[in-house]
């Protein structure tokens, strides 16, 4: 398994024990039920489907097997980086700081860029068949 | 090698994706700005394209690809219209949502994911049951 599906899977291990905080906590306040499905969704979900599919799925070419592998780190940064953020920042939009918002705008576009990056690179990998 | 129904599925999910985290970040920019108010009507587009239209369309269909093969059978992913049914049944809805009404379907739309599931699980079913007799 390569290094960068370890950091994907134990970082969605992490997210999975975040999300289940704010399963609870949403019970006490509602205002946390976007975080829970954002860190289930995004943080979990999405984050082990990422690294097991770097690791399983056909290979992007015979030089490159995993895809260039920038993109992948580039991936891990954003996604997490940006779900960091927008966690964060969500739970501050109330105070109605210029700043807040900014970070949260941050967060989307982090995010954004994460999800295009991975589809970018993906798309090459889902294929009938193996490159020689 | 991967079947075409699964690069389908996996495609599809894809594309989904991308528009749910388009959609994601225009909401998110609302939200922090207060403009384009109007993209709060497409949250429903945005959690549905991200459950249904990315994880469950991607789980199916590398689930497809990935279990176990019957080389004994004429096709060895087993019947691939069940997989084909699933993944038309898995659309009707988000599409509803896009062309008809983004708020409520009718209820026989919305047991349209139920059937795609009862479908991919048959197709699946005679894969597993392989495992089972030869272990």
């Amino acid at each position: 398994m390569p290094t960068v599906s370890r950091f994907f899977l134990k970082s969605g291990f992490i997210w999975l024990i975040i999300s289940m905080l704010f399963f609870g906590l949403q019970q006490i306040e509602p205002g946390f039920r976007i975080a829970y499905h954002h860190t289930l969704g995004l943080g979990w979900v999405t984050q082990i489907i990422i690294g097991v599919a770097i690791w399983m799925f056909p290979r992007w070419s015979s030089a490159l097997p995993k895809g260039p592998m920038w993109v992948w780190w580039l991936v891990y940064i954003t996604l997490n980086l940006g779900l960091l953020l927008r966690i964060l920042s969500e739970q501050f939009l109330s105070l109605q700081s210029e700043f807040v918002s900014i970070v949260l705008i941050i967060s989307g576009f982090l995010l954004w860029i994460s999800m295009m990056a991975f589809i970018g690179i993906m798309w090459k990998r889902v294929k009938a068949k193996q490159p020689i | 090698m991967m079947p075409r129904v699964s690069i389908v599925f996996i495609r599809w999910a894809l594309i989904q994706l991308g528009i749910a985290s388009t959609i994601g970040l225009i909401i998110l920019i609302s939200k922090a700005s207060g403009i384009w108010i109007w993209s709060w009507n497409y949250r429903p587009l945005h959690t549905e394209a991200i459950w249904f239209g990315w994880i469950i369309n991607f789980v199916i269909g590398t689930a497809w690809w990935i279990m176990p093969k019957r080389p004994d059978l004429p096709d060895k992913f087993g019947n691939e219209w069940f997989a084909w049914l699933s993944f038309t049944f898995l659309q009707i809805d988000w599409f509803y949502r896009i062309f008809v009404d983004v708020f409520n379907a009718p209820t026989v739309i919305r047991f349209t994911p139920l059937l795609a599931i009862i479908c991919f699980v048959i197709g699946i079913w005679p894969r597993l049951k392989h495992i089972i007799h030869e272990h």
